[in-house]
């Protein structure tokens, strides 16, 4: 067995939220969920040590790798809010979700390359990334609320503050994240802000956010702060997956991302 | 009885604030439209300082004077903000679907669609938010507390670096050098001017640092790499391909290696190029062979394992590179200073960046690509990002106030 194979831990982890999530149902017991989503949570932290030590370098590169992490910290925030609030449907759906993000790393292996270019060769390196995935993990949080909040009939209030709480932290990571790659971008670019193509989605993904924060009190328990939330999360997705499509990005900086 | 709120009866909330944020938007749209090749000239020192602080001064005796007023009232509301955002949401938008500062013709042009920084709607939602930013912490300033202190610290931290961005953009300096080691460079120019420095600057050794190149194998008939981990090879260690029924192992390693007459040195030569030897196995045959990537002096080895497939070694991708660099002032006082990719140098204001070098030549580059900027209101912006890393570390300690 090859330990560095993504597979293996890939799919315990799957089949340890299934077997936990299906005991925790049938017994009604949480303890069961909770255990299992540690669990899962635990083998992917391992594989993630494993890979760190294998590529030599920070595992924070390629797209992959961020969905590796966001695997990681949507299945931890999943735990955490539902020992918290004991959402059944809410670890579910976080644990779907981190299955999505596991799925596509196994059908899509990578080519792992050590290498790590001058540009990334630095301390801002690790922390840009990881507060990027907290913040995008507790977003995709408030995005499964906001869709789950979208089908009910009653108590949207009680969906509409929840959402907006995990915003809030969210939101203040995703600053952090942007204030970071200022930081970063003045020592390797020389400007702390250029309006690259990614700049310029991450800052349209702030500014969806800021817009749900000052809104929100307005329009108190209106569906449309749920509307808004899933806009800001898909727009949140083109900042992280689809600026290389868009014909703005062709002479982006942020390559090695992609 | 009709207690429904007329339109531009006060307070005013968003209908108001979109129609007359949305009426200054469009008509400076059409400005841009009817001046077609004019874009905003950022203001650069003492200007700009004169007409921070006039907005300033204005602003603050509006406050003062009127801060009982409903005007003001809505001019701190957050249905302005909303809206300022809002618009603000749109431009940016505009600027991350069309490519910026590109050469566009007809209405994308006409609108500044592709300059959208400089055009006359963006000033207009730096002024609001100018507005907006300063009115309402002027009103949070007078209670205390740690939710307001957190308020404050964010909303005070964004109003400073937009007032950096937008005023202070005039006054940064940037310039390209390239330097070589037989002349001293004391000045730079740009699109837009030239300077002269107080210093010179000689490249005198450039240094690059290469990670052991990749062996991979290549489909002739596509011309594409066979990719996935167990296809390619790093070369720095025992690494092995299995391919059909092929077994390609690395023997030995070259970071300079000609080939001369066919046969190959290891020599530290100019234009020496890394090279490996491998070994190619087969149920019942052995072969050695040699590929490199080649240098400018010298053509790619490549090594055919059958009619469909060709094993190549791909370019190296840099670790590092360095340039040492001889500082002369004009008190003719010497410094050596030492820059690479992340890690700039500061002399007399200027940051100096490595950026580029001669990739063609690769570590015999003789010439190194280094980049001078200066940008006076620096410490500013750091002053108002720090502000924000603390406003940040306030939104989610403190979350959501509860309503």
């Amino acid at each position: 067995m090859d330990l560095f194979d993504f597979k293996i831990f890939g799919y315990t982890a799957i089949i340890v939220w299934l077997i936990g999530i299906t005991f925790g149902y049938l017994k009604n017991s949480n303890k069961t969920i909770l255990i299992s989503g540690f669990l899962g949570n635990f083998i992917i932290g391992i594989f993630i040590i494993i890979y760190w030590i294998y590529i030599d370098r920070p595992p924070f590169r390629t797209l992959a790798e961020t969905r590796l992490w966001y695997a990681f910290f949507l299945a931890f925030i999943g735990n955490i809010l539902f020992i918290k609030w004991k959402l059944k449907w809410f670890i579910i759906y976080s644990f779907i979700l981190s299955t999505v993000f596991i799925f596509i790393n196994i059908l899509n292996p990578e080519t792992y390359n050590k290498s790590l270019m001058p540009a990334l060769q630095s301390i801002w390196f690790i922390p840009h990334v990881i507060v990027y995935m907290i913040a995008y993990a507790f977003l995709a949080a408030s995005f499964i609320i906001a869709i789950r909040g979208i089908f009910t009939k009653n108590a949207i209030d009680k969906y509409i503050i929840m959402a907006s709480n995990i915003v809030y932290i969210g939101f203040g990571f995703l600053t952090l994240g942007l204030l970071f790659g200022a930081l970063w971008a003045k020592k390797a670019w020389g400007h702390y802000w250029t309006w690259d193509p990614k700049e310029t989605w991450a800052f349209i993904t702030w500014i969806a956010y800021l817009i749900f924060i000052h809104l929100q009190p307005k329009l108190k328990t209106k569906k449309t702060n749920l509307h808004i939330l899933i806009i800001a999360f898909l727009l949140l997705i083109i900042c992280w997956f689809g600026v290389q499509y868009l014909p703005s990005a062709q002479n982006s900086i942020h390559t090695y991302a992609y | 009885m009709n207690n429904k709120k007329q339109i531009w009866q006060f307070p005013w909330q968003f209908k108001e604030s979109l129609i007359i944020l949305s009426t200054a938007i469009i008509i400076s749209f059409i400005l841009d439209y009817f001046a077609k090749n004019s874009t905003v000239i950022k203001p650069v020192f003492p200007y700009n300082i004169y007409i921070i602080l006039t907005i300033f001064i204005f602003e603050t005796l509006i406050y003062i004077f009127f801060k009982k007023t409903n005007f003001i009232k809505w001019l701190q509301s957050s249905f302005l903000a909303i809206s300022t955002i809002a618009w603000l949401f749109i431009l940016v938008i505009i600027m991350g679907i069309f490519e910026q500062n590109s050469q566009k013709e007809g209405l994308i042009h006409d609108l500044h669609l592709n300059n959208i920084v400089y055009s006359k709607p963006f000033i207009i939602i730096e002024l609001a938010l100018f507005t907006n930013l300063l009115i309402v912490i002027y009103s949070k300033i007078s209670e205390f507390s740690i939710r307001n202190f957190s308020f404050i610290i964010n909303h005070l931290g964004i109003l400073i670096i937009i007032i950096s961005l937008s005023f202070g953009a005039g006054d940064i300096e940037k310039y390209t050098i390239q330097i070589d080691k037989q002349n001293y460079i004391w000045g730079a120019s740009n699109k837009e001017k030239t300077t002269e420095l107080a210093f010179a600057l000689k490249l005198k050794d450039f240094h690059i640092e290469m990670f052991p190149a990749k062996i991979a194998i290549v489909e002739n008939k596509t011309d594409n790499i066979i990719d996935g981990n167990s296809n390619i090879i790093s070369a720095n260690k025992d690494s092995v391909i299995k391919f059909n029924e092929y077994k390609i192992s690395l023997q030995k390693y070259y970071n300079n290696g000609v080939f001369i007459n066919n046969n190959f040195y290891s020599v530290n030569d100019q234009g020496a190029a890394p090279t490996a030897m491998l070994s190619i196995e087969t149920n019942n045959t052995i072969d050695t062979c040699y590929v490199s990537c080649g240098s400018y002096m010298y053509p790619s080895k490549f090594y055919s394992i059958n009619s469909d497939y060709t094993l190549v070694m791909l370019e190296p991708e840099p670790k590092l590179f360095k340039s040492d660099i001889k500082v002369t002032y004009k008190n003719s006082k010497t410094e050596n200073i030492s820059i690479e990719v992340n890690k700039p140098v500061n002399i007399y204001g200027w940051d100096i960046y490595q950026t580029d070098y001669n990739k063609d030549m690769g570590r015999w580059s003789e010439y190194s690509v280094i980049e001078i900027v200066k940008d006076p209101w620096l410490n500013i912006v750091y002053i108002g990002i720090f502000m924000m890393i603390i406003g940040a570390i306030g939104i989610i300690f403190l979350g959501k106030k509860s309503n």
